[in-house]
């Protein structure tokens, strides 16, 4: 028995919508397997993510303008599905979050055989 | 035969017919994974440009070149006109994977190769080059295990590129498929660039780095 590509994409498409959301925060630890979201998320840069699917990888772009997460220093950052459940989360170099600056965060997750 | 008999055979007949074998179940069980796998998640910035910022590090020294758009700092400049920039680029357990379903991390203006659809298809001579797949602000990469699944391996040349924080390209250094090696100059980003000495097809590239 195989797992066929045509199933692979299409679970790929599937997994796509449960995706919807994505948010920053200024917590610093290294990201864990036991996280369960972020140390200190930041209210206003929860916002809708936008998908797109091709073969058996999708891609999440969240965007936090230039009215959101102001005068942060933002060091993490997450996807949630739609009830709110995380799905990852990673941590970066500080990026200071001022009026003037827009942030754009593409994510690249792939649905493999293993 | 006669009737008596003929009799007979129909009701061993309907004595085989009415007692049916036990009805017996075949279940086939298999198992099928799937795993997921997070890549890269690209963080950009856009704005800042050259305006001036009050506290900012960058935009908030007046008389020093070089705003976030490497630009003089001018007060009153405001918007969004600084461009795109790459801030960082994140990989999970510090493992760049590129499956080329997309093309955000491929260098359109250099890669001379088709790629897309699962694949990327060199000819001779032809290159895969990409953006800044891998930056962390403040850490620098010093070496890496560059790895990539290709009908023809030994037709490609692997080269890594290292960068300093603010973009400074360090020169191009030759990779073996497979085998982790130190960079000569460290840097806080990287690029990867395939050229190939024959036609190849390569399905996906692996580069875990630290």
């Amino acid at each position: 028995m195989v797992l066929t590509d045509t199933g692979v994409n299409k679970a790929a498409e599937v997994f796509t919508s449960f995706l919807t959301k994505g948010q920053w925060g200024t917590g610093t630890a290294d990201p864990s397997v036991s996280n369960t979201g972020l140390g200190s998320a930041i209210p206003d840069t929860l916002n809708g993510i936008g998908t797109a699917q091709s073969g058996n990888g999708f891609q999440c772009t969240h965007t936090t303008s230039t009215t959101e997460g102001n005068d942060y220093d933002l060091t993490e950052y997450e996807l949630q599905f739609s009830d709110g459940t995380n799905f990852n989360r990673l941590v970066s170099a500080a990026i200071g979050k001022t009026n003037n600056i827009r942030i754009t965060t593409i994510t690249t997750v792939n649905i493999v055989r293993v | 035969m006669g009737l008596t008999n003929l009799g007979g055979n129909l009701q061993q007949t309907r004595d085989s017919v009415s007692s049916e074998p036990d009805e017996q179940s075949v279940y086939i069980v298999s198992a099928i994974n799937i795993g997921i796998e997070v890549g890269p998640t690209k963080i950009t910035t856009a704005g800042g440009g050259s305006a001036f910022i009050i506290g900012h590090p960058t935009n908030g020294v007046l008389g020093t070149a070089l705003g976030m758009n490497g630009k003089q700092v001018i007060i009153g400049l405001g918007g969004l006109g600084g461009g795109s920039a790459i801030q960082q680029v994140i990989n999970p357990n510090s493992r760049f994977v590129e499956r080329f379903n997309f093309d955000t991390f491929i260098d359109t203006s250099n890669t001379t190769c088709e790629y897309g659809g699962g694949s990327a298809s060199l000819t001779n001579t032809e290159i895969l080059q990409s953006e800044v797949m891998a930056f962390k602000s403040g850490t620098d990469i010093d070496k890496a295990l560059f790895r990539v699944s290709s009908d023809y391996p030994s037709r490609l040349t692997l080269q890594l590129q290292t960068l300093t924080g603010n973009g400074s390209a360090n020169p191009w250094e030759s990779f073996t498929n497979g085998t982790l090696k130190t960079f000569t100059t460290t840097g806080e980003q990287m690029k990867y660039k395939i050229t190939a000495s024959g036609t190849a097809t390569i399905n996906k590239i692996l580069i875990d780095y630290s």
